[in-house]
């Protein structure tokens, strides 16, 4: 239990793939100028990461080494396409907005990435909590990008009114230098924190 | 021999699953997203035809079957092979105007509208940019208020002229006429077939 | 933390002297004077209350960033409190405090700390505080008020030539804009004491009002309301010379100012803003490294091309 924990933590904190890694830059910086679409980009690559993962884990004992690959995208690329046309039927005004970048979640380097390094090479189990932590440690970075654009940019949260009537939207952040300018700090933010932690944790 | 046989196979098997697998989402998905195209049409006819409460299809958009009183433009260019018309009806089913659906190719791709035509006094009511391409923050001010609203109440057989009738966007003339124009050949097409003078 | 204080990298030719520092920030903070004056002068209460919040803010800023990371704080150097009053100058007289404030602090912070402190700053601060609060918001940073009556107006520049302003007006300052770009006569004669501390180069502001006066010549404008309109001449004198973020080279100077003339005079004829000071310094700043390579003098003694060829 402890193992699979883990696993899932390493995608939530140490390895997270956007305040770490720093890969699968494109979607993050492009589609979060709202906390809903940083939310919904988050679920959609979380969804495709666990059950293209799961799938990769189930045969990776059949799959011949040499057409690995080929066989990785065509599963990831299923996914993708089932939560494509997913959104498109439940949620077209989410989907007008993330449009491209949603059949562009084939090609996020993290979902092959764990597909190739650890789905292929560990039971279901662990690869289903793998993906798991690094699929919500992908979302809780959008949604925390999403989230303060939309505050600073917009004044609201998920379309919600939270600063006061006074306050003066910073149309920047709603613009593509913001989503630099947001990274920057919140990057910088999270290695603040860790290098505190790993400090405490070394003296004690 | 053996290894590439089972290369083969694997890869067969895997598209063969994919596929099934999608065209059974496919399926499924595509009544609700045909259902969501068509809310968005019924909300969009009824704004440009105010007073109507429902409407009825007179040329559908696109589709296999063509109706016999399919609207072919003589006009060139042919980029609009049809026009989906729609009766916009008020709550007694009387009819209160069309809408009509324009396409024609801007600056950047093709600008898609839609118009609404007052039939009791053949003017104008309001134009809907559904889809442009043009480029933002200069053609794309077609889609804004100021450039649309002035086609509201115009009569059907205005001009439609940009720079004499119609005041096109400064620096966007190729996507300002682009909807100028696209609106002349239709509008006459449209009048003749169901207008009521027409 | 360690590991980072005990390592300065400097490129090849600069020469790192605390004193030099600080006695070149106050010799600009003097040569500002005349600008401030004048902005005080026509704009009044807002005038000292903008550029004082900006001066406060910047040191603030500057003492906490720098404790921050750890590193000794330089506050008397004086660089934090030019990089302020220059910000202080380039804002529209109505702009609310805290906008100034906001700004402010973006230009130490975002311009100027996270690269590592003064001297390894690609962007001039003061412009990227500026080029910040024109982008969030673009309406309180395009409106402003003539001269001594709150009443509102256009800049010159957006009237264009032919305007209600004669040259007499642009040169003395009597027209509505940012505080310290208006007055020509209070920024020459501050330029002209740096240029005679040899403190700032005339190569670069050469380049760039020359290069605007030729384009504005080709393109049938007004070259005289051209060079003496907007935050050209704020820009070219002070801005464009900052000895950080501007080629180190004769060549790359002559390159930075004749190319920032060119991007602002397309940003003024073509552009979709009618002014383009920050964004043409800021880009040049961008290629400066590039300048410097570009331009570097063949070192003494070596073959070149042509002696192998």
């Amino acid at each position: 239990m402890l193992k699979l924990w883990k696993d899932f933590w390493r995608g939530v904190w140490d390895d997270n793939t956007i305040f770490r890694l720093q890969i699968g830059m494109c979607p993050t910086l492009a589609v979060t100028t709202s906390a809903q679409n940083g939310l919904a980009m988050g679920l959609a690559t979380t969804f495709v990461l666990v059950c293209a993962s799961a799938m990769v884990s189930l045969v990776r004992k059949l799959v011949p080494k040499e057409v690995r690959i080929p066989v990785y995208v065509v599963i990831i690329a299923t996914f993708v396409t089932i939560v494509d046309l997913f959104l498109k039927a439940g949620f077209p005004d989410i989907h007008a907005v993330l449009g491209i970048f949603i059949p562009l979640i084939v090609v996020n380097c993290v979902i092959l990435a764990r597909a190739e390094a650890f789905a292929s090479k560990m039971p279901v189990h662990r690869a289903i909590a793998d993906a798991l932590g690094m699929g919500i440690g992908f979302l809780v970075a959008l949604l925390t990008l999403g989230s303060i654009r939309e505050i600073l940019g917009m004044g609201t949260w998920f379309g919600m009114q939270v600063m006061p009537a006074s306050f003066v939207p910073w149309s920047i952040m709603v613009l593509p230098p913001g989503a630099f300018i947001t990274l920057g700090f919140v990057v910088a933010a999270v290695n603040l924190i860790s290098r505190q932690s790993a400090a405490s944790s070394q003296s004690s | 021999m053996g290894k590439s046989l089972r290369m083969v196979i694997v890869m067969t098997v895997t598209a063969m699953l994919s596929g099934l697998v999608l065209s059974q989402a496919y399926e499924t998905a595509n009544i609700h997203i045909q259902r969501n195209q068509e809310e968005e049409l019924r909300l969009v006819i009824l704004e440009v035809l105010p007073g109507a409460e429902t409407y009825e299809v007179l040329v559908p958009e696109a589709q296999t079957t063509i109706p016999e009183d399919d609207i072919t433009l003589s006009e060139a260019p042919p980029t609009q092979q049809r026009i989906p018309v729609y009766r916009g009806l008020d709550k007694n089913r009387e009819e209160v105007g069309l809408a009509f659906i324009v396409e024609n190719p801007g600056y950047g791709g093709l600008i898609r509208l839609i118009a609404g035509v007052d039939t009791k006094s053949d003017t104008l009511t309001q134009i809907r940019i559904l889809e442009h391409k043009e480029t933002p923050g200069l053609g794309s001010k077609v889609a804004d208020a100021p450039f649309r609203e002035q086609f509201s109440g115009k009569s059907v057989s205005d001009p439609f002229v940009v720079g004499q009738d119609v005041n096109g966007v400064s620096g966007a003339t190729v996507s300002s006429k682009a909807v100028t124009e696209g609106l002349r050949t239709t509008i006459q097409e449209v009048m003749k077939r169901y207008g009521k003078r027409g | 933390m360690d590991e980072n204080t005990q390592l300065i990298v400097s490129t090849a030719p600069h020469l790192r002297d605390e004193d030099s520092v600080s006695m070149i920030m106050y010799s600009v903070v003097w040569a500002l004077m005349p600008a401030t004056l004048s902005a005080v002068f026509f704009f009044r209460g807002r005038a000292v209350a903008i550029i004082l919040t900006c001066i406060i803010t910047a040191m603030l800023a500057e003492a906490l960033a720098q404790r921050v990371r750890g590193v000794p704080i330089t506050l008397w150097e004086g660089s934090a409190l030019v990089t302020g009053l220059l910000l202080g100058l380039n804002l529209p007289p109505t702009v609310p405090l805290w906008m100034a404030a906001l700004g402010t602090g973006v230009a130490i912070v975002v311009g100027k700390q996270v690269f590592g402190g003064l001297g390894h700053n690609p962007f001039n601060p003061a412009l990227v505080g500026r080029a910040f609060l024109l982008a969030a918001f673009p309406v309180y940073m395009t409106s402003w008020i003539a001269p001594f009556d709150a009443v509102s107006a256009s800049t010159p520049l957006a009237q264009g030539a032919g305007g209600i302003y004669s040259y007499g007006h642009l040169y003395l300052g009597l027209v509505p804009g940012s505080l310290g770009e208006t007055s020509a006569f209070a920024l020459l004669l501050g330029a002209l004491y740096l240029l005679y501390r040899e403190y700032i180069d005339w190569r670069i502001p050469a380049g760039y009002l020359g290069t605007v006066a030729v384009i504005s010549l080709l393109a049938g404008q007004d070259p005289l309301f051209q060079l003496l309109s907007g935050g050209l001449m704020l820009g070219a004198l002070f801005m464009a010379t900052d000895m950080v973020t501007t080629p180190i080279t004769r060549a790359g100077r002559w390159l930075f100012g004749i190319g920032a003339g060119v991007i602002l005079m397309v940003i003024r004829l073509w552009g979709a803003m009618p002014e383009g000071v920050t964004y043409s310094i800021l880009l040049m700043n961008g290629v400066t490294p590039l300048l410097n390579r570009w331009t570097r003098p063949r070192i003494f003694g070596h073959g070149g091309v042509k002696d192998n060829g």
